[in-house]
Protein backbone atom coordinates (compact mmCIF):
# COMPACT_ATOMS: atom_id res chain seq x y z
CA UNK A 1 0.00 0.00 0.00
CA UNK A 2 0.83 3.34 -1.00
CA UNK A 3 -1.31 5.91 -0.54
CA UNK A 4 -2.29 9.29 -2.58
CA UNK A 5 -3.12 12.08 -1.05
CA UNK A 6 -4.90 14.86 -3.02
CA UNK A 7 -6.43 18.29 -1.65
CA UNK A 8 -9.91 18.57 -3.36
CA UNK A 9 -11.87 21.95 -2.34
CA UNK A 10 -11.65 21.80 1.44
CA UNK A 11 -11.61 18.07 1.76
CA UNK A 12 -9.04 15.99 1.83
CA UNK A 13 -8.86 12.84 -0.17
CA UNK A 14 -6.53 9.72 1.07
CA UNK A 15 -6.77 6.83 -2.10
CA UNK A 16 -5.14 3.46 -0.23
CA UNK A 17 -4.34 0.91 -2.75
CA UNK A 18 -2.68 -2.76 -2.91
CA UNK A 19 -2.42 -4.60 0.12
CA UNK A 20 -3.66 -3.55 3.83
CA UNK A 21 -1.81 -5.38 6.38
CA UNK A 22 -0.30 -4.79 9.70
CA UNK A 23 3.29 -4.11 7.78
CA UNK A 24 1.69 -1.84 5.38
CA UNK A 25 -0.67 -0.37 7.24
CA UNK A 26 2.68 0.77 9.85
CA UNK A 27 3.94 2.24 6.93
CA UNK A 28 1.30 4.64 6.18
CA UNK A 29 -0.01 5.74 9.75
CA UNK A 30 2.95 8.65 10.19
CA UNK A 31 2.01 9.69 6.66
CA UNK A 32 -1.28 9.73 6.72
CA UNK A 33 -0.82 11.20 10.21
CA UNK A 34 1.04 14.00 9.04
CA UNK A 35 -1.46 14.91 6.13
CA UNK A 36 -4.21 15.29 8.92
CA UNK A 37 -2.05 17.69 11.36
CA UNK A 38 -1.34 19.67 8.31
CA UNK A 39 -5.00 20.24 7.64
CA UNK A 40 -6.42 20.70 9.90
CA UNK A 41 -9.02 23.43 8.39
CA UNK A 42 -10.21 20.62 6.34
CA UNK A 43 -14.13 20.13 5.93
CA UNK A 44 -13.89 16.11 5.72
CA UNK A 45 -11.18 13.38 5.40
CA UNK A 46 -12.32 10.85 2.62
CA UNK A 47 -10.68 7.47 2.90
CA UNK A 48 -10.82 5.86 -0.91
CA UNK A 49 -10.32 2.59 -1.26
CA UNK A 50 -11.48 1.28 -4.85
CA UNK A 51 -8.07 -0.08 -5.15
CA UNK A 52 -7.73 -1.89 -1.85
CA UNK A 53 -6.95 -5.73 -3.59
CA UNK A 54 -6.46 -7.19 -0.08
CA UNK A 55 -7.51 -6.13 3.38
CA UNK A 56 -7.38 -8.04 7.17
CA UNK A 57 -8.14 -5.84 10.20
CA UNK A 58 -4.80 -3.89 9.76
CA UNK A 59 -7.62 -1.58 7.92
CA UNK A 60 -9.55 -1.61 10.39
CA UNK A 61 -6.95 -0.18 13.04
CA UNK A 62 -6.12 1.80 10.84
CA UNK A 63 -9.25 3.85 9.99
CA UNK A 64 -10.00 3.75 13.44
CA UNK A 65 -6.57 5.84 14.43
CA UNK A 66 -7.11 8.25 11.61
CA UNK A 67 -10.05 8.70 13.23
CA UNK A 68 -9.30 9.41 16.39
CA UNK A 69 -6.62 12.03 15.47
CA UNK A 70 -9.48 13.35 12.87
CA UNK A 71 -12.41 13.65 15.52
CA UNK A 72 -9.96 15.27 18.05
CA UNK A 73 -9.61 17.98 15.81
CA UNK A 74 -13.39 17.95 14.92
CA UNK A 75 -12.57 16.77 11.43
CA UNK A 76 -15.93 14.05 10.04
CA UNK A 77 -14.48 11.19 8.44
CA UNK A 78 -15.75 8.76 5.54
CA UNK A 79 -14.84 5.54 3.54
CA UNK A 80 -15.73 5.99 -0.01
CA UNK A 81 -15.86 3.24 -2.81
CA UNK A 82 -14.37 0.70 -0.64
CA UNK A 83 -13.53 -2.61 -2.85
CA UNK A 84 -15.69 -5.53 -2.47
CA UNK A 85 -12.72 -7.22 -0.15
CA UNK A 86 -12.26 -3.99 1.95
CA UNK A 87 -16.71 -3.55 2.44
CA UNK A 88 -16.78 -7.28 3.43
CA UNK A 89 -14.70 -6.56 6.29
CA UNK A 90 -15.37 -3.13 6.97
CA UNK A 91 -19.23 -4.27 6.96
CA UNK A 92 -18.09 -7.14 9.64
CA UNK A 93 -16.44 -4.85 12.11
CA UNK A 94 -19.11 -2.71 12.36
CA UNK A 95 -16.71 0.34 11.67
CA UNK A 96 -19.29 2.15 9.35
CA UNK A 97 -21.47 3.41 12.32
CA UNK A 98 -18.25 5.47 12.90
CA UNK A 99 -16.74 6.23 9.85
CA UNK A 100 -19.84 6.33 7.40
CA UNK A 101 -19.30 4.94 3.70
CA UNK A 102 -20.40 7.92 0.97
CA UNK A 103 -20.19 7.40 -2.61
CA UNK B 1 -8.66 -35.25 -6.32
CA UNK B 2 -5.81 -36.46 -4.67
CA UNK B 3 -4.95 -35.02 -0.97
CA UNK B 4 -2.32 -32.71 -1.15
CA UNK B 5 -0.07 -31.88 1.87
CA UNK B 6 2.00 -28.32 2.35
CA UNK B 7 4.39 -27.31 5.38
CA UNK B 8 5.72 -23.73 5.64
CA UNK B 9 7.86 -22.38 8.16
CA UNK B 10 9.47 -18.92 8.22
CA UNK B 11 10.71 -16.68 10.68
CA UNK B 12 8.43 -14.00 12.27
CA UNK B 13 8.84 -10.98 10.13
CA UNK B 14 6.02 -8.67 9.33
CA UNK B 15 7.66 -9.25 5.69
CA UNK B 16 6.17 -12.92 5.87
CA UNK B 17 2.64 -12.38 6.46
CA UNK B 18 1.80 -11.76 2.31
CA UNK B 19 4.24 -15.04 1.87
CA UNK B 20 2.16 -16.39 4.09
CA UNK B 21 -1.25 -16.15 2.80
CA UNK B 22 -0.30 -15.85 -0.71
CA UNK B 23 1.68 -19.64 -0.61
CA UNK B 24 -2.05 -20.69 0.95
CA UNK B 25 -4.14 -19.13 -1.57
CA UNK B 26 -1.93 -20.41 -4.22
CA UNK B 27 -2.19 -23.77 -2.66
CA UNK B 28 -6.18 -24.32 -3.00
CA UNK B 29 -6.25 -23.14 -6.02
CA UNK B 30 -7.46 -26.63 -7.32
CA UNK B 31 -10.27 -27.05 -5.34
CA UNK B 32 -11.71 -24.59 -7.06
CA UNK B 33 -12.36 -21.73 -5.17
CA UNK B 34 -14.31 -18.52 -5.70
CA UNK B 35 -12.81 -15.07 -5.77
CA UNK B 36 -14.68 -14.43 -2.41
CA UNK B 37 -13.36 -17.75 -0.96
CA UNK B 38 -10.29 -17.21 -1.88
CA UNK B 39 -9.72 -13.59 -0.42
CA UNK B 40 -11.95 -14.98 2.95
CA UNK B 41 -8.50 -18.18 3.20
CA UNK B 42 -5.96 -15.22 2.69
CA UNK B 43 -7.75 -13.01 5.14
CA UNK B 44 -7.92 -15.81 7.93
CA UNK B 45 -4.60 -17.01 7.31
CA UNK B 46 -2.63 -13.40 7.10
CA UNK B 47 -4.57 -12.83 10.56
CA UNK B 48 -3.08 -15.79 11.81
CA UNK B 49 0.02 -15.06 11.03
CA UNK B 50 -0.06 -11.65 12.07
CA UNK B 51 -1.27 -12.70 15.32
CA UNK B 52 1.81 -15.07 15.68
CA UNK B 53 3.93 -12.51 14.70
CA UNK B 54 2.60 -9.35 16.58
CA UNK B 55 1.51 -11.67 20.18
CA UNK B 56 3.05 -14.61 19.93
CA UNK B 57 6.63 -13.79 19.62
CA UNK B 58 6.41 -9.89 20.51
CA UNK B 59 9.40 -8.23 19.84
CA UNK B 60 11.51 -11.44 20.16
CA UNK B 61 12.13 -13.52 16.48
CA UNK B 62 10.73 -17.22 16.55
CA UNK B 63 9.20 -19.85 13.80
CA UNK B 64 6.18 -19.98 12.22
CA UNK B 65 4.57 -22.94 10.98
CA UNK B 66 2.08 -23.19 8.27
CA UNK B 67 0.09 -26.87 7.27
CA UNK B 68 -2.80 -27.19 4.44
CA UNK B 69 -3.89 -30.29 3.74
CA UNK B 70 -6.71 -30.96 0.87
CA UNK B 71 -9.02 -33.41 1.70
CA UNK B 72 -11.84 -34.15 -1.04
CA UNK B 73 -13.45 -30.29 -1.62
CA UNK B 74 -12.21 -29.32 2.00
CA UNK B 75 -8.64 -27.27 2.83
CA UNK B 76 -7.36 -28.05 6.77
CA UNK B 77 -4.69 -24.92 7.68
CA UNK B 78 -2.77 -25.62 10.89
CA UNK B 79 -0.68 -22.21 11.53
CA UNK B 80 1.30 -22.44 15.18
CA UNK B 81 3.88 -20.72 17.01
CA UNK B 82 5.85 -21.12 20.40
CA UNK B 83 5.61 -17.85 21.33
CA UNK B 84 4.15 -16.67 24.78
CA UNK B 85 1.12 -18.26 24.40
CA UNK B 86 -2.51 -17.04 25.45
CA UNK B 87 -3.86 -16.75 29.01
CA UNK B 88 -7.50 -17.01 28.51
CA UNK B 89 -8.34 -18.36 24.92
CA UNK B 90 -11.79 -17.77 25.44
CA UNK B 91 -11.69 -13.83 26.45
CA UNK B 92 -8.74 -13.74 23.45
CA UNK B 93 -11.60 -14.93 20.85
CA UNK B 94 -14.23 -12.31 21.78
CA UNK B 95 -14.86 -9.36 19.19
CA UNK B 96 -13.03 -6.17 19.88
CA UNK B 97 -10.42 -7.94 22.27
CA UNK B 98 -6.54 -6.96 22.43
CA UNK B 99 -4.04 -7.18 24.98
CA UNK B 100 -2.56 -3.69 23.96
CA UNK B 101 -5.17 -1.28 23.82
CA UNK B 102 -2.36 1.39 23.68
CA UNK B 103 -1.42 -0.20 20.55
CA UNK B 104 -2.93 0.23 17.11
CA UNK B 105 -5.23 -3.35 17.18
CA UNK B 106 -8.61 -3.71 16.14
CA UNK B 107 -9.29 -6.76 18.08
CA UNK B 108 -11.40 -8.26 15.56
CA UNK B 109 -8.18 -11.13 14.28
CA UNK B 110 -10.29 -14.18 15.70
CA UNK B 111 -13.70 -13.06 15.01
CA UNK B 112 -12.64 -12.83 11.46
CA UNK B 113 -11.10 -16.05 11.50
CA UNK B 114 -14.52 -17.49 12.61
CA UNK B 115 -16.44 -15.66 10.45
CA UNK B 116 -14.33 -16.29 7.79
CA UNK B 117 -13.37 -20.21 7.93
CA UNK B 118 -16.05 -23.14 8.37
CA UNK B 119 -14.24 -24.72 11.28
CA UNK B 120 -12.02 -22.72 13.67
CA UNK B 121 -10.31 -23.44 16.90
CA UNK B 122 -7.23 -22.16 19.40
CA UNK B 123 -5.27 -24.22 21.23
CA UNK B 124 -2.77 -21.94 23.35
CA UNK B 125 -0.84 -22.48 26.82
CA UNK B 126 1.17 -19.62 28.73
CA UNK B 127 4.81 -20.22 27.35
CA UNK B 128 3.90 -22.90 25.20
CA UNK B 129 2.88 -21.21 21.86
CA UNK B 130 -0.22 -21.26 20.07
CA UNK B 131 -2.06 -23.18 17.83
CA UNK B 132 -4.77 -22.47 15.49
CA UNK B 133 -6.87 -25.21 13.58
CA UNK B 134 -9.35 -24.03 10.36
CA UNK B 135 -11.19 -25.15 7.86
CA UNK B 136 -12.86 -24.20 4.54
CA UNK B 137 -15.12 -26.20 2.60
CA UNK B 138 -15.84 -25.65 -1.23
CA UNK B 139 -18.35 -26.92 -3.54
CA UNK B 140 -16.81 -29.94 -5.99
CA UNK B 141 -16.43 -28.90 -9.42
CA UNK B 142 -19.38 -30.22 -11.41
CA UNK B 143 -17.82 -32.46 -14.40
CA UNK B 144 -19.97 -32.05 -17.50
CA UNK B 145 -21.74 -35.60 -19.16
Amino acid sequence: MESQVKIQGKDIVIYLDGEIDNLTAMRERKRCDAMIESNVQAARIMFNMEKVDFADSALIAFLIGRYKKAHRLGIPVFIQRPSYNADKLLALSGIYTLIPKIK
Amino acid sequence: MKPNYLKLEFISLPENQAFARDAVAAFCLPLNPTLAQLNEVKTAVSEAVTNCVVHGYREASGLITVECRTDGCELHIRISDKGVGIADVNAAVQPFFTTGPEDERSGMGFTIMQTFMDDFSVQSNPGDGTLVCMSKRFEPEVENA
